[in-house]
């Protein structure tokens, strides 16, 4: 609680991806696949990748496509995080918003 | 010493750079065909080049698997008027483009290329892996869809101009394993090539290789090659933010790959290459950072057609064909209105009476009804179009899925605008408020010219995909085409001599922000050097254009790039290839600039009144040349697209039969 450190500020807004080091196997096929280096290896073997270049991040999940523990989550910045709404009730949620309603659509995309 | 850049946004002690570091370690490659940039058309260019029986050197700043602007999917392919079953011959289409308000302007012998080449480069990737047919049957009986070929139409379902891809989430990595399968082709991944080489070094003289270095070691590359193809798209695609740029999100509001920033059209420029002249340009449209994700905003245009749209109250929004006449069935949203021959742009469109959300009649906000439409239109929006299109499988369909949004039951916000701008024709939906810049005004460069070879004004260069004004799926058949062209130079000619004196003086330029580390002076981040190039361009290339103004703006670009651009530092490969970036955008920002003044050059000599336009610079001089209208279609070329396109790929015939 007493502790604090001189840090500098977020380089980002958000930090676009969030990886799970719980289920991170540290394969870096996330930094292999990422075009802007948004991602780094772990100069530690084994160890998480580093989200280190989050303002570069262009969103387009080639990083999450290419994980094969499902441990890398995107995380869409407040500004863009838009609204929708369930038509039988007129119920309105938000993309990531509060009180979102659980998954209902599980088909996967076309091909 | 600690000098200002070591203390910069260190807070605590930054991690060990995860590669090995070897800058300035050179690597000399020996190839016949150099392809710059390895997108869609880069990766078809490689291909094709390989397929001659030459050697051919793959080069991209990415991964090839995920790079360029397809390379996060791609859910349609434009533009195929090659198919069978397309309502027209591409003979006949060009001619009717030609015409169009909005293509007219461009509509050349390149365009002809791409849209002629399309279906058969469509069946290339099929045979590579590519599944684009329904071949599953999930959308039998859907009126955009072939039951004989099971090939699936997109937007004008009359016409068949566009194909849907079924599995275009997969392109790019497709692209590759083709690429890894050619014995002839030799990958490089994570390498900026940031300079072409010249004979003698001298700017004109033909291309005989390029540099580069490696943004994971921070290596050193020189290439040699008999002929160079650059696809790396450059500013056609919108993306280079000359004129705007966020330095803390800017990335995700970019459409096409971050890592399009000009490279190739700087160093054709450099070279000295003949660029196409440019009427009017300035303030970058659909480049804001704080735009919606992309197709990921309720809508009725694009990956969302044809999408209806209701109030906020339920109320549908009713739509209009092109012309502005009222339609009344979803059906109608998709063929040519009554006396049209294809719908092109724009498209049908529901029409938001201003006036009406004034009264109250229409309550704000939108939102988009895609629960309401047939199952084969949700399922083709939600499932196929944003299941494939670029950064919207994962970004889109897999993220709002599992956030809860149900395109059964649910409907999409759309963006808020002004009252004017809901009631324009053309909305840019994606950025909420709608830009009123009319198209000519993007930041937008046709680029370098080229000839009916697909052959820049510098003998063994050659350009293909947006690099010469051929964006999206089209990059494809002008990138086999050119790699095509480019192998049967490199047959013709003898290897030409890299001159080792613009090798030194490159190598030099590229490690200057890594040596000048240690120098107190060494204080601007690659995100100011960029700003400070925006300032200029939005104070000297925005609505008012003079010469005086014109002068002012390269008077100010060569001071910053004299001065701050001499003190920009670079802590790691990463940094330093975004420096070495941000002088690729530097002297695109010049290209601009010079294209102004070409203008008013060409204005005060009265020269070239109806003619074409080319400018380059050379040795400092700014060269303008002039060509006929239609000048594709005139001596010494043939009079119709086809026979020019037929003769210049008589050698890939003989080879094909020979083979």
């Amino acid at each position: 609680m007493d502790k604090a450190y001189l840090v500098p500020n977020p380089i980002a807004p958000c930090q676009t991806v969030i990886i799970d080091v719980e289920k991170c196997v540290g394969c870096n096929r996330c930094a292999d696949h990422c075009r802007t280096q948004t991602i780094m290896p772990n100069p530690v073997k084994g160890k998480a990748p580093i989200v280190i270049y989050p303002d570069e991040c262009w969103f387009c999940g080639c990083c999450i496509a290419a994980c094969k523990n499902d441990a890398i989550k995107m995380h869409y910045p407040i500004n863009q995080r838009v609204f929708f709404k369930r038509k039988e009730t007129g119920e309105v949620f938000r993309i990531g918003g509060p009180y979102s309603p659980p998954q209902s659509y599980f088909k996967p995309p076309v091909g | 010493m600690v000098t200002l850049t070591d203390q910069i946004n260190y807070g605590s002690s930054p991690a060990q750079w995860p590669y090995p570091v070897r800058y300035g370690s050179e690597n000399r490659i020996e190839t016949d065909v150099l392809v710059i940039g390895a997108g869609v058309a880069g990766s078809m260019a490689g291909l094709m080049a390989a397929r001659r029986g030459v050697k051919v050197a793959v080069v991209d700043k990415a991964p090839i698997s995920i790079s360029g602007s397809g390379g996060a999917g791609l859910d349609h392919y434009n533009g195929c008027i090659s198919n069978p079953d397309c309502a027209f011959t591409p003979e006949e289409y060009i001619e009717m483009q030609a015409k169009h308000p909005f293509f007219g302007r461009s509509v050349d012998f390149r365009s002809y290329i791409q849209i002629k080449g399309s279906w058969d480069n469509l069946l290339e990737l099929e045979k590579l892996g590519l599944k684009f047919r329904d071949e599953e049957d999930e959308f039998a009986g859907a009126p955009f869809r072939d039951e004989k070929t099971k090939i699936m139409y997109a937007y004008d379902y009359k016409t068949k101009s566009s194909i849907r891809l079924r599995g275009g989430d997969a392109f790019k990595r497709i692209m590759r394993e083709g690429l890894e399968k050619e014995k002839n082709v030799k990958i490089y991944e994570r390498v900026m090539i940031t300079n072409l080489l010249t004979e003698d070094g001298k700017q004109g003289s033909r291309a005989v290789g390029a540099a580069g270095v490696n943004e994971q070691t921070g290596e050193f590359y020189v290439f040699s090659a008999k002929s160079v193809i650059i696809c790396t798209a450059g500013v056609s695609m919108q993306a280079t933010s000359t004129w705007t740029f966020n330095s803390e999100m800017f990335a995700s509001g970019y459409r096409s790959d971050p890592r399009n920033t000009g490279d190739g059209v700087a160093m054709a420029w450099k070279a000295g290459a003949e660029f196409h002249s440019e009427k009017q340009f300035g303030q970058t449209r659909s480049t804001g950072p704080f735009g919606w994700p992309w197709y990921g905003i309720g809508n009725p245009d694009n990956t969302w057609c044809p999408c209806s749209l209701v109030d906020n109250k339920g109320k549908e929004i009713p739509w209009v064909d092109s012309f502005g006449n009222p339609i009344f069935k979803i059906e109608q949203r998709t063929i040519p209105a009554e006396g049209q021959p294809y719908i092109g742009i724009p498209r049908p469109t529901p029409y938001i009476n201003p006036e009406l959300i004034k009264s109250g009649e229409y309550e704000l906000p939108l939102w988009a009804d895609i629960s309401s439409l047939p199952e084969h239109e949700k399922r083709a929006i939600w499932g196929l179009m944003v299941g494939n299109e670029g950064r919207t499988r994962i970004a889109i369909y897999d993220y709002y899925n599992k956030a809860g949004f149900n395109p059964d039951k649910d409907m999409l916000q759309c963006p808020m605008m002004s009252l004017e701008n809901f009631g324009a024709y053309a909305k840019d939906w994606f950025q909420g408020e709608a830009n009123n810049n009319k198209f000519w005004k993007a930041d937008t460069l046709r680029g370098v010219a080229t000839d009916w070879n697909e052959m820049t004004s510098i003998d063994g260069l050659f350009a293909s995909g947006s690099e010469c004004g051929q964006g999206g799926a089209g990059a494809g058949s002008s990138g086999a085409y050119s790699g095509n062209r480019a192998a049967e130079f490199a047959m013709r000619v003898e290897r030409g001599v890299i001159n080792e004196e613009q090798v030194r003086i490159e190598k030099e330029r590229v490690y200057a922000p890594v040596n000048r580390m240690g120098n107190p002076q060494a204080c601007i981040s690659w995100k100011e050097l960029w700003m400070g190039m925006n300032r200029v361009m939005q104070q000297d290339c925005g609505d008012i254009k003079t010469p005086s103004v014109c002068e002012h703006g390269l008077m100010w670009l060569d001071s910053i790039k004299k001065h701050e651009m001499q003190m920009t530092y670079a802590r790691n490969p990463h940094e330093l290839v975004r420096v070495l970036e941000c002088e690729s955008r530097m002297t695109v920002a010049e290209i601009y600039l010079h294209l102004c003044k070409a203008n008013f050059k060409a204005q005060e000599e009265g020269a070239g009144s109806g003619k074409i336009m080319f400018v380059k610079r050379i040795g400092g001089e700014l060269i303008l040349t002039y060509k006929e209208d239609k000048w594709w279609l005139k001596p010494p070329y043939a009079p119709t697209y086809l026979e020019n396109y037929m003769k210049c790929r008589a050698l890939e015939k003989e080879a094909v039969s020979n083979g």
